[in-house]
């Protein structure tokens, strides 16, 4: 039986050094290169004629388009104008890395912990800088709940700011491990089907449920990064 | 586990930043400004088509007005006419009628002098003629002249009484 974590496996496809460095072109990049040449081509076919009316393909740009326009301006307001590309692009970019990944031998970019790992702390960091730009000072109360009696700030206080920082750990292992979780199952069951004969039908039918499964997980996890991010940025910007 | 192997970890991180740049400013330079002037061209299209509707909306009511003034104008002048062609109507009615009485009055006037004139006229004759007829009664039945004048003076009574008559 194949290895279920063989699919996670990293394979230089280009190999190229810079500053003694290894950051060959992979089967991992391959697949990041793909989702943007995909996810861009849609956009721009589907928007081509500008029309009035959408056809059914404009109407997909237009869905995206409405659909995170209204997760930013219902989680941050007005003044989360300017992030738009910014989120627009994270949910494209993790959709479409996550959907790829649901094809028979494809590469799941998104299953990797450092991959979602820098996305998650570079949305840490922007969050973080943003508020103290925005706040100053006062972004760290933040890590003040309201309501709370005085006597119970000292234990509240350090839980807060240990929650807080945390939140690039949950933010990357949510997305990382649902992804590989998710793939492992599937390879696990698929590597059932023939050993078993014609018994094989019944890990064969679980993969089935199970690819149906992860499409929706495909396209829920890159959602919950997406709108926790924004949930985020509005702390950062509105401070509560 | 592929994951922790720490080696692959500059290629993964090189290539997820070229490529989250690229898609960023695929999105933010060319994908993002088309899809929203799509969008707001239609949001645009749809101001514009109501807000010319309430114009011609508007428009209508200031015609329907106009419409409304024009038709009461025309019935008050209709109703001005109607009234002034009464008026002169019925001034020319009293008009021809007066002048018709006065026609009928003065021929009425003539007639009436006529008529007495012819009264006069007869009622002079007539003495001569009774007188007259009744001599020449009197000669075909010839009565004494003591009697005649008898019969005058009865005739002539009588005819006082029949112009008595004749002029009350």
């Amino acid at each position: 039986m194949a290895d279920p974590i063989y699919q996670f496996k990293i394979k230089e496809l280009i190999p190229l050094e810079i500053f003694e460095t290894n950051i060959s072109y992979t089967n991992s990049s391959l697949f990041m290169s793909l989702s943007i040449i995909l996810v861009s081509l849609l956009l721009l076919v589907s928007i081509k004629k500008k029309s009035l009316v959408p056809s059914r393909l404009q109407s997909v740009s237009e869905i995206f388009y409405e659909f995170i326009a209204n997760m930013v301006s219902d989680n941050i307001g007005d003044k989360g104008h300017k992030f738009f590309p910014l989120i627009f692009t994270l949910f494209t970019f993790l959709l479409f890395g996550n959907m790829l990944g649901m094809l028979p031998y494809s590469f799941t970019f998104t299953s990797h912990i450092i991959v979602t790992f820098v996305l998650a702390m570079f949305v840490f960091l922007l969050v973080t800088l943003l508020g103290i730009f925005i706040h100053g000072f006062k972004f760290f109360g933040l890590f003040v709940p309201k309501g709370v009696p005085m006597v119970m700030l000292p234990l509240m206080i350090p839980i807060e700011i240990i929650s807080y920082l945390s939140r690039p750990i949950s933010l990357s292992v949510r997305l990382f491990a649902n992804m590989m979780a998710g793939h492992t199952m599937l390879k696990i069951f698929a590597g059932f089907i023939v050993p078993l004969g014609i018994f094989g039908i019944a890990p064969l039918m679980v993969d089935v449920a199970l690819t149906a499964l992860e499409v929706l997980i495909a396209f829920l996890q890159a959602y919950v990064f997406t709108i926790l991010t924004c949930l985020y940025l509005n702390e950062a910007i509105n401070l509560h | 586990m592929p994951q922790l192997e720490i080696a692959t970890y500059p290629s993964q991180i090189f290539w997820l930043v070229v490529s989250f740049v690229t898609l960023y400013l695929i999105m933010s330079r060319i994908i993002i400004p088309r899809i929203s002037s799509v969008i707001k061209n239609r949001e645009d299209e749809i101001k514009n088509n109501i807000y010319a509707s309430e114009k011609i909306y508007k428009e209508t009511k200031i015609i329907n007005d106009e419409l409304d003034k024009v038709r009461e104008d025309t019935e008050t002048e209709a109703r001005e006419i109607i009234n002034s062609l009464k008026e002169t109507t019925n001034k020319k009615i009293s008009q021809n009628y007066n002048v018709l009485k006065e026609k009928l009055e003065k021929k009425l006037q003539k007639n009436e002098q006529e008529i007495l004139k012819n009264k006069k006229k007869v009622l002079k004759e007539i003495n001569a003629i009774s007188l007259n007829l009744s001599d020449e009664i009197l000669k075909k039945i010839s009565i004494k002249n003591k009697k005649k004048n008898k019969i005058k003076l009865i005739i002539n009574k009588n005819l006082k009484e029949i112009k008595n008559d004749i002029n009350q």
